[in-house]
This record gives structure tokens, sequence and C-alpha cells, in this order.
């Protein structure tokens, strides 16, 4: 299963902003035994009046920031989802584009009641702390 | 022919060929929930069928998982699913996948590409859950009921 979505939206803004653009596109593809592969890609296009975002965007079309993921997850079984997310990002001089893991989960359900579910989540994030929440009744 | 007959004339055509177009247009397209004939289930309720198609549900009350078939989302046969059964647009069955999908919660269904692989797919695949337009009583398949 390929997919592929194309948005526009104006994700940076600026009160003097001329005009800024991202694109994004997302793809999916199944492996099997419970297994996807999803990955995005988004671009920024801006420019504005007076200063400076994502780039020399104040005299030129700034290209400077964009975003890679790649995304996996596999369930073995409904009450389990291991699921994962890799991450490159430029953005000025706070990401260069080394690819770092966004997050990381280990999503355990021990009792599903009609539409209602409970579960453990262990959740490796971005500011590399481990943390472990209880889901409850989510519908 | 006056005026004033040509006028009638003209404005019951008109409401002529408005009256044939309800009646080609006919009801809404019916399209039918359908499931793997081992599925236990034989009704759903709206809010059950969209935590299953919104991919929040993942296992049927014995325990089976349930495996969720899609068609594209400008198929038409997608857009009366959303529709007239979960009473949702396409759009937001698609934002809310996409959001579940890339915060690592939840995985995406699986897109079959013709209404006649989403019939084989779920015949073949135990706990499979999907839909057509019109489901027939000699498919394998079994027909929920949506309450």
């Amino acid at each position: 299963m390929i997919r592929s979505r194309f948005s526009a939206s104006s994700r940076w803004c600026l009160p003097l902003l001329c005009w800024a653009l991202s694109a994004t596109s997302a793809t999916a593809q199944e492996l099997g035994d419970g297994l996807q592969l999803h990955g995005f890609l988004s671009q920024a296009v801006v420019r504005s009046s007076d200063n400076n975002v994502g780039g020399d965007s104040a005299s030129k079309v700034a290209w400077d920031m964009r975003e890679m993921g790649v995304n996996m997850s596999w369930r073995p079984n409904p009450d389990w989802l291991v699921s994962g997310q890799a991450l490159a990002r430029w953005a000025g001089d706070a990401d260069d584009g080394d690819l770092r893991l966004d997050y990381g989960f280990i999503d355990y359900t021990f009792l599903t009641y009609g539409d209602d579910r409970a579960g453990l989540r262990c959740a490796w994030a971005r500011s590399r702390t481990l943390s472990a929440s209880i889901t409850l009744p989510a519908t | 022919m006056g005026v004033a007959q040509a006028c009638a004339g003209g404005g019951l055509f008109v409401l002529g060929l408005a009256l044939l177009g309800l009646v080609m247009a006919g009801p809404a397209l019916a399209v039918d929930i359908i499931a793997h004939r081992d599925v236990s289930q034989a009704v759903l309720s709206v809010a059950s069928a969209r935590a299953i198609f919104g991919m929040r549900h993942v296992k049927w009350p014995d325990g089976t998982p349930i495996k969720v078939f899609v068609l594209a989302d400008q198929h038409p046969t997608h857009g009366s699913l959303c529709k007239e059964r979960l009473n949702l647009f396409p759009y937001q069955l698609r934002q809310s996948w996409d959001r579940l999908v890339y915060s690592g919660i939840a995985q995406a269904p699986g897109e079959v590409s013709s209404e006649e692989e989403m019939l084989s797919r779920v015949a073949s695949t135990p706990g499979a859950i999907g839909y057509v337009r019109k489901a027939k009583t000699h498919d394998q398949v079994k027909i929920l009921r949506i309450e």
C-alpha cells in the first residue's frame, strides 16, 4: 500500500510575514506481519517583509527549513504496539539535519471493555527521558 | 400560443426536469459493512464502527485482531461509508489516521484498490472488516448491521 498526501499550510507565521508555505508529503508501506512503515518530508518556503525566519527570508525566498521522518510500528498482537520515529530536521543553527530518535513507544493494553481500554505505555521521548504512563479509557 | 402560456409551459417543463432529476438521483447510495465470516459479531453501534474504522479499536470481543481494509479516500464508496455509516467526512478519518500514526499510537488501515479486492481480502483474512457498495448474499463475507 502506498499513499501520498500533499498539503500546504502556513506553519511558520510572523505578523509581518508576506507569505510562507510548507509542503508536506507522507507515504505509507505495509510490510506484513503487523509491521508498517510510514514516512514524511516537509519543506518550508518562506518570504517575509521584515524579520528573518527559516533563513534569509526578509531579502529572498528562504528554503532552509525542512524535516524528514521515518516512522515504524509493529503490532504483534492486538494488545501490544511497538512504535518509533526517526527524525532529521534542518532549521538554521538549531537543527542541522542530524538523525535522532523522535520517540519510541511500547504500549500494552491490559484491559479492554467495550470501546474503552486501559493500558501501560513506556516512552522514550526527544528529551532522552524514559517515562511510563497509564492509558485510561480512550474511545 | 400567448406569451403567458409560453411562460407557464416553460415553468412546467423546468419543474418536470427537476422532478425527473430527483427520481433519477434516487435514495442515498447504500454501503454495506462486511466482515470475515468467522467474526462473531452481527451488529455494530455507530460508535464502535467509528472506533474500528478510526483504528482505535483493534480487537473483536473474542480477542481476534481486527484487520481494517479501506478504499482510497477519493473512492465514492469510501465517501458513502464515511457520510452514511460513520457520520464523518473522509478527510476527518484521514486526519485522524495521520495523527495516530505519526504520534505512534495506532497503525493505519490496509488500503485496497477496488471493491473486488475488498471482497476477496475481507473473505480471506480472519478478523477482517471492510465495506462494499452492495454486498450480495452469495458473497463469502458476513454483512454487519449498524445500529
